[in-house]
């Protein structure tokens, strides 16, 4: 069992390992950068840091929602913020069993729904391949 | 003695040494071979060598005997075990030595001899003294006896990237208190005094962290002899090189990455520019090349020059420049380098494009200037500092964007006083030039004349905010790899500005995207003029409003009849945008009658139709309007896109 950070967007849910996550905060105000492609919202200013803001649902093909609420993943010096409608329960997860796919490491069942374990690495690697 | 250069002798004996200690530490697990024993006597060579030149005798002498007891070792081959300990005391000794003491220096160097006379090995070589010098987690270290000197503190750079981090969130803090207090109580002669104050105090701060950050240009020249040597070697040449004002302090950030550069230029200049010695002599040179690299402060810039007497770039090469162009964009075009033959004729470009773009990373430009027969001077205008820069603030699509002075020539909200030419200064729409999304501007935008090298260009925005000195923030790992952006920066009311690079602006106007507007066109042709025609006066108001606010000149007509009246006194209309239902003359007869005109049977109309009714949009259509819409959709985005469909946007 680990713990995890369990996101929504829209009707799916997804979940983070917390080893990955900084933190969970509030979307806040995104300034696009012009020439970052479609998957990146935009750059926020974190505590004096600029923390690229992603749009974890284009990149997912979530389905439709309203993101309010940013996870700030970190890998090594690749940080990044996840743009998501909710995230607001930790839960410890067995490993995921299902198929391991594009950006996620497998699925596990928790609390009656299919939840999407992120492969942060493999997330931060896409959103830099442009 | 310089201190600085003493300075770096300790930072890189302390450097050697700790390689040394893990190189005998893994030895001594797992056996010394003859690749470990050739990389000690490297590193304790080069102790050897640089103490000398420091005056630090004792060091050096200590390291002699290091190299001795290797030397025996490297013909057995092998590493012994028991010659570890004396090592590694003698590594502790030489670590305390370049920290001013000396103690542990003799018993080291007895403890090494005692090996190399097969007397008793492993003789504890470590003087409890010395130790207690030397060990980095003593609280209570031995020199604290010694008077206190320049003692230098070695810390990992990010720790001051944060620490710079932090007064920079102060100093946006106490901006916000700032504001609130003088908002709350603007007559409070103390506290005003006491912001002011604190506002000094934090740019202090600023100050010594950005200090801390500075480093001479001294600190990367150690691998620019060694890359000369080697080149000079591989090719055949003789070359002597001169290093001036190597004193040039420069930011880290900037340091980062320019010895790379300044190797690359060092290579090039000495394989393709310097001739070889024989062909030198013949042309009455002195057989030895020189090469010099050159540094000084201008303003807010460094500029490094690597000078050579070599044969200089071709005169046909030299022709090849385009006017108003440089000879650095040429010999920097990408692929300019790799074409066939063109680097042996130009004598230089062999990469030039990827030093230009470094630079450019920077803020800097690259300047070239050559003499076919007499040399190359190769400039790389690098900004002092990368942590705090004055840009130029602007706004446009409701973002603030920022660009360096160093790169702004001038910035206007009357660009009509400025007479551009467009040829040599082309100008364009900042949001084309980043494609970003955002309305049309208006026909007499401000304008910023931003300069890269020899070639500048005009950038058209909604606002000049004015200039600020900003704190320049990394867009990290994951952002920067996109082109044109030298970071970002948190302003006092915590909005983002993107940082600008100069010199992709300068090559995106230029290039050829034909994001440039034809200005001088402009300057005689006006913005494109549109008919709207509604016998609504208030829809006729609104299609003004939405089209002037995006630059275009507008004439109304009530009905067809008055439109047509319009169409007869003015020729300069390029679009018609009419209702359908009108008195007099409907919007489809009005239609039919343009198609009839002669010299006007082209004129773009677009009918705007008030029922959403298929059958009044298919007469449209039969009758040959080049677009319609629906009443209801009459609104901004969706007008300005079918007129700038058929027109063009001003």
């Amino acid at each position: 069992m680990r713990a995890h950070v369990c996101i929504g967007l829209g009707f799916d849910r997804y979940a983070v390992a917390v080893e990955h996550v900084r933190e969970v905060t509030e979307l806040g105000t995104v300034v696009p950068v012009p020439g970052a492609g479609p998957r990146i919202a935009g750059v926020r200013h974190l505590r004096g840091e600029i923390l690229p803001v992603v749009r974890l649902r284009e990149l997912v093909g979530a389905s439709a929602g309203i993101p309010r609420r940013l996870v700030v993943v970190q890998e090594g010096t690749r940080c990044a913020g996840l743009a998501v409608d909710r995230a607001d329960c930790v839960a410890d997860l067995p490993e995921p069993s299902g198929p391991a796919e594009r950006l996620m490491r497998g699925t596990v069942l928790h609390d009656g729904a299919a939840h999407s374990v992120l492969d942060v690495p493999a997330l931060l690697d896409a959103v830099r391949a442009r | 003695m310089d201190t600085g250069l003493l300075e770096l002798f300790r930072e890189e004996s302390l450097e050697r040494v700790d390689r040394m200690a893990a190189t005998l530490l893994s030895a001594e697990a797992d056996g010394g071979g003859a690749e470990t024993i050739a990389q000690l006597f490297r590193e304790a060579h080069s102790i050897k060598g640089s103490a000398g030149m420091f005056g630090l005798d004792q060091v050096g002498a200590l390291a002699g005997t290091m190299e001795d007891v290797l030397a025996r070792s490297r013909e057995h081959g092998a590493l012994s075990p028991e010659m570890i300990p004396a090592l590694l005391g003698a590594v502790d000794a030489v670590r305390a030595a370049v920290s001013d003491d000396l103690r542990g220096l003799e018993p080291a160097a007895a403890a090494l001899r005692a090996i190399g006379t097969d007397g008793p090995p492993a003789a504890p070589p470590r003087d409890p003294a010395a130790l207690e010098a030397v060990d980095p987690h003593t609280e209570t270290p031995a020199r604290d006896s010694h008077p206190p000197r320049d003692r230098t503190l070695r810390v990992r750079a990010d720790k001051i990237d944060r620490l710079l981090a932090s007064v920079g969130e102060t100093a946006l803090h106490s901006r916000r208190l700032a504001r609130i207090a003088v908002a709350a109580a603007p007559r409070d002669e103390p506290l005003l005094l006491e912001l002011d104050r604190g506002r000094l105090l934090i740019a202090e701060l600023k100050e010594e962290v950005l200090d801390l950050r500075t480093l001479p240009l001294e600190a990367i020249v150690g691998g620019l002899r060694r890359a000369v040597r080697d080149a000079a070697a591989e090719v055949g040449r003789e070359v002597r090189l001169e290093l001036t004002g190597t004193s040039t302090p420069l930011d880290r950030s900037v340091l980062d990455g320019i010895s790379d550069a300044l190797v690359h230029l060092l290579r090039n200049a000495v394989s393709h520019g310097i001739e070889a010695p024989d062909e030198r002599a013949a042309l009455g040179k002195p057989r030895t090349g020189a090469v010099r690299i050159a540094a000084e402060q201008r303003g807010e810039m460094v500029a490094l020059t690597c000078h050579d007497d070599g044969r200089g770039v071709s005169a046909e090469v030299l022709a090849r420049v385009p006017e108003g162009g440089s000879l650095a964009d040429l010999l920097s075009e990408a692929g300019f380098s790799t074409a066939k033959g063109v680097s042996e004729l130009a004598g230089r470009g062999v990469g030039l494009d990827a030093v230009a773009r470094h630079v450019e990373r920077l803020g800097g430009v690259l300047e070239v200037s050559s003499t076919p027969g007499v040399g190359t001077a190769v400039t790389l205008l690098v900004p002092l500092t990368l942590a705090v820069v004055n840009v130029m603030l602007v706004e446009r699509g409701g973002q603030v964007l920022g660009v360096p002075l160093s790169g702004v020539d001038r910035a206007t909200d009357a660009p009509g006083a400025l007479e551009l030419d467009a040829k040599r200064t082309p100008v364009a729409d900042l949001a084309d030039v980043l494609r970003m999304d955002a309305s049309a501007l208006g026909g007499d935008a401000p304008v910023v004349v931003i300069v890269s090298g020899s070639r500048q260009a005009a950038v058209e925005c909604d606002r000049l905010v004015g200039d600020r000195e900003v704190l320049v923030k990394t867009l990290g790992p994951l952002l920067s790899p996109i082109a044109g952006y030298m970071g970002a920066a948190i302003l006092d009311d915590g909005r983002i500005a993107l940082l600008l690079d100069p010199a992709h602006i300068v090559r995106v106007v230029h290039g050829p995207s034909a994001v440039a507007r034809k200005r001088d066109v402009i300057a005689t042709h006006p913005a494109p003029k549109v008919l709207v025609v509604d016998d609504q006066f208030s829809v006729r108001e609104l299609g003004r409003t939405i089209l002037e606010s995006a630059g275009y000149r507008v004439s109304t007509a009530h009905d067809g009849l008055a439109a047509l009246g319009v169409l007869d006194d003015e020729d300069d209309i390029e679009c018609v945008v009419s209702d359908v239902e009108m008195p007099r003359m409907s919007g489809l007869d009005l239609l039919a009658a343009i198609r009839a005109l002669p010299g006007r049977a082209a004129l773009p109309v677009i009918i705007v139709t008030s029922r959403d009714d298929d059958r009044a949009l298919q007469r449209g259509a039969d009758a040959g309007a080049d677009a319609w819409m629906v009443k209801s959709q009459f609104e901004q985005d969706a007008l300005l896109e079918i007129v700038g469909r058929l027109i063009g946007t001003p």
